[in-house]
C-alpha cells in the first residue's frame, strides 16, 4: 500500500479510484445510475472504483461532463492515471 | 464532443484547438511543446508522449470531435534527413490518433487553401496569417517573445477552421 492518506474504509485518497467513487457519491449517483448515463455496465464503474481498470479516453470524457469536473481536477485525474495510481 | 484540432507537423509546426463556439481553447508550438532538444546546438528530436498526453488532455477535457491534419509528402529537391523527419513527426501524430481512437481528416495543403484562402487576397504564408487575424482575433500568432507572427499557427488554425467549416459548425 503506498503511503497515501488513506479515506473511507481505508480507501487512499489520491488515487482515480477514490476520486471518482467519492464525486460519484456527492452527485447522488448509484453505480448503476452513473454507468446509464455513461452508456456503460455497471460492472466497469465497479471496476473503476475497486482500481481494477481505468476508462479509455472517450468515456473519459463522458465521465469528466457527468460528474463535472473542472479542469484542473480533469489535469489531475489524467496525471493519477499516468502516474499509474489507479 | 466539441472541438475540432488542426495540426501542421513538422518541427516548425503547432497544434491549436477550437471549440465549436469560435473560440481557441489551445495552441501548442511543436517546437516548445513536442520536441526536446539532443545534445549541443540546435538539434530537436520528436517528443511521442508529449503529443499523445496532450490529446489525451484535450479529449478529455473538451471532447475532440474531429483532428485535421495536413498532408506531408516528399518534395523534389528536398533532402534526406528533413524528410525523414518531417515524415517521422507526421507519422507519430498519425499513431498517437489512431490508437486514441479519434476522428481524423488528412488535407492536403492545396485542398484546405483552396477553401479556407479563397478570398483572401497576397500570397504565401501571409494569407493564412491574415484570415486568422481577421477571423480569430483572440489567437496570438506571437507567443513569448516572438515578434513575427508564427505561421505553423496560423496553418493549424486554418485546417481547424477547415474542419470546422466540412462539418457544418461554422460558417
Amino acid at each position: 500500500m503506498p503511503a497515501y492518506k488513506t479515506g473511507v474504509r481505508g480507501r487512499p485518497k489520491k488515487t482515480f479510484a477514490y476520486m471518482i467513487k467519492s464525486r460519484r457519491v456527492t452527485r447522488g449517483y448509484s453505480q448503476r445510475q452513473l454507468a446509464a448515463l455513461l452508456g456503460i455496465d455497471h460492472t466497469y464503474v465497479s471496476h473503476w472504483e475497486n482500481g481494477r481498470r481505468c476508462p479509455n479516453v472517450g468515456i473519459l470524457h463522458d465521465l469528466v461532463e457527468v460528474l463535472e469536473y473542472n479542469d484542473k481536477e480533469v489535469r489531475w485525474l489524467l496525471r493519477t492515471l499516468a502516474e499509474g495510481k489507479v | 464532443m466539441k472541438l475540432v484540432v488542426g495540426i501542421d507537423p513538422g518541427k516548425d509546426g503547432a497544434l491549436v484547438a477550437i471549440h465549436f463556439d469560435g473560440t481557441v481553447r489551445s495552441v501548442e508550438l511543436t517546437k516548445e511543446k513536442f520536441t526536446v532538444p539532443i545534445g549541443k546546438g540546435s538539434r530537436r528530436e520528436y517528443d511521442a508522449a508529449a503529443m499523445g498526453n496532450c490529446l489525451v488532455e484535450l479529449h478529455a477535457l473538451y471532447g475532440v470531435q474531429l483532428v485535421v491534419i495536413e498532408k506531408q509528402q516528399a518534395m523534389p529537391g528536398q533532402g534526406g534527413t528533413s524528410m525523414f523527419s518531417i515524415g517521422m513527426g507526421y507519422g507519430l501524430w498519425l499513431g498517437a490518433i489512431a490508437t486514441l481512437g479519434i476522428p481524423m481528416q488528412i488535407v492536403h495543403p492545396r485542398t484546405w487553401q483552396k477553401r479556407i484562402l479563397r478570398d483572401v487576397p497576397g500570397t504565401g504564408k501571409g494569407r493564412a496569417i491574415l484570415l486568422c487575424k481577421q477571423r480569430l482575433p483572440e489567437l496570438n500568432l506571437t507567443p513569448g517573445r516572438k515578434r513575427k507572427p508564427h505561421d505553423g499557427i496560423a496553418d493549424a488554425a486554418c485546417l481547424s477552421m477547415y474542419g470546422l467549416i466540412s462539418g457544418g459548425h461554422w460558417g
